[in-house]
């Protein structure tokens, strides 16, 4: 820029915008306190994963306990991102161990993720269980959210059918059962419900909300009760 | 086939190439709260349609048009351009912040995205919605003002 009033005008812009900074690798203090809106990225992320393919499955239930030993407790499911709500505070592999202990019960799990910045794909790792791939985002100073669970092509879903919810499943080769966790529109707090054997062949689940669902994420579990995979996504905002 | 891992990572490095300047353009249209949140609606935006925004020759203007219309849904009835401290940006007049606040939203668009982004008269039209000879007429006056704001005459420039 040759014109001085335009140079004035670019350095201002770049201090201004420097300090509202969100993108995918927040930079200030403020960009965490107005960083709302970024979690839609996460969810037009998933969006974008759901709209290559639609799976299959869909269940229904009733909240029966899996047959495994591991206490289950509803996941702490936000609203514009999968989990947790209101974000985690560490790095892409931090959370990934995070969410291994508390969605899937797997202490000790192998968390590799491709990259350490902007959304990043990170791959749990059970050596006897299985694995299950997750990709988050920043969205805050030093926080990450996941906004996707599972392979990103065939994940899970969520409909409507003659003013009732469903979700569906794609399954998962040894699943016995799957815990359901959701979080619907306007709810404060996350429902699980448990998709039986019969659900998973079906593919199908119905779920009682008075409004649709917004968070899902699945855990299948084995006839041990071990957790052997999981997907999920968010479903609009 | 490209795989998701493959997508992510091509995507963030279109946010480190395209995003700065979206957001500055964004943030100078719209001011730094409504800024901010279009330009992530925008980002967002485009890595849902990612399959097209990644053909575009000029992404940014495309991806501006979207915050602009997402603009709406922040509306504020008062946009405020933050002061300047003058440790931090030691060049600039002080008095740029009122001058950029009064200015038309089109103007701010007009100046920004056609002599800061350095987009075309054509391509600012179709970001912005209006005709080329409108973009001219906004990024005119606009300059002019500005820099009869700050006290500066074309010839001293």
């Amino acid at each position: 820029l040759t014109d001085n009033t335009l140079q004035q005008l670019r350095e201002y812009l770049d201090h201004v915008s420097a300090e509202v900074a969100m993108d995918l690798q927040p930079k200030s203090p403020h960009a965490a306190r107005t960083r709302r809106r970024g979690v839609l990225l996460g969810i037009a992320a998933a969006a974008l994963v759901f709209a290559v393919a639609i799976p299959s499955l869909l269940l229904d239930s009733g909240p029966t306990s899996p047959t495994g030993a591991i206490p289950i407790r509803p996941l702490d499911l936000g609203t514009e991102h999968i989990w947790p709500d209101g974000g985690f505070t560490g790095t892409a592999d931090q959370l990934a161990s995070d969410f291994a202990e508390k969605a899937l019960g797997w202490v000790n799990a192998t968390v590799t993720s491709d990259i350490q910045t902007g959304p990043t794909w990170t791959s749990i790792t059970h050596d006897e269980l299985g694995e299950v791939r997750i990709l988050s985002i920043p969205v805050g100073v030093n926080e990450r959210a996941v906004i996707q669970v599972g392979p990103g092509v065939i994940s899970t879903n969520v409909g409507e059918d003659v003013g009732r919810y469903f979700v569906t499943l794609p399954g998962l080769e040894g699943a016995h059962t799957a815990d359901v966790h959701i979080r619907f529109r306007g709810a404060e707090t996350t429902v699980l419900v448990t998709a039986s054997p019969e659900d998973l062949r079906q593919h199908r689940v119905s779920v009682s909300g008075d409004s649709f669902p917004l968070t899902v994420v699945a855990v299948y579990r084995n006839s041990d009760g071990d957790a052997i995979g999981a997907d999920g996504g968010s479903f609009g905002g | 086939v490209v795989s998701v891992q493959d997508l992510s990572q091509e995507f963030a490095r279109f946010v480190d190439k395209v995003e700065p300047g979206l957001r500055r353009a964004l943030v100078g249209t719209y001011g730094p709260e409504v800024g901010q949140e279009v330009t992530r609606d925008a980002m967002a935006y485009a890595w849902e349609h990612w399959a097209e925004v990644s053909r575009l020759a000029k992404p940014m203007a495309y991806l501006f048009r979207v915050g602009q219309s997402r603009s709406r849904r922040y509306l504020r009835p008062r946009i405020v351009f933050p002061a300047i401290q003058v440790d931090e940006v030691p060049d600039v007049d002080p008095r740029l912040p009122a001058a950029l606040q009064r200015l038309s939203q089109k103007q701010r668009a007009a100046v920004i995205l056609l002599h800061i982004e350095g987009l075309t008269e054509r391509q600012v039209a179709e970001a912005v919605g209006v005709s080329r000879a409108t973009v001219r007429k906004h990024a005119e006056r606009g300059l002019t003002k500005l820099r009869d704001a700050l006290g500066v005459q074309p010839s001293q420039e």
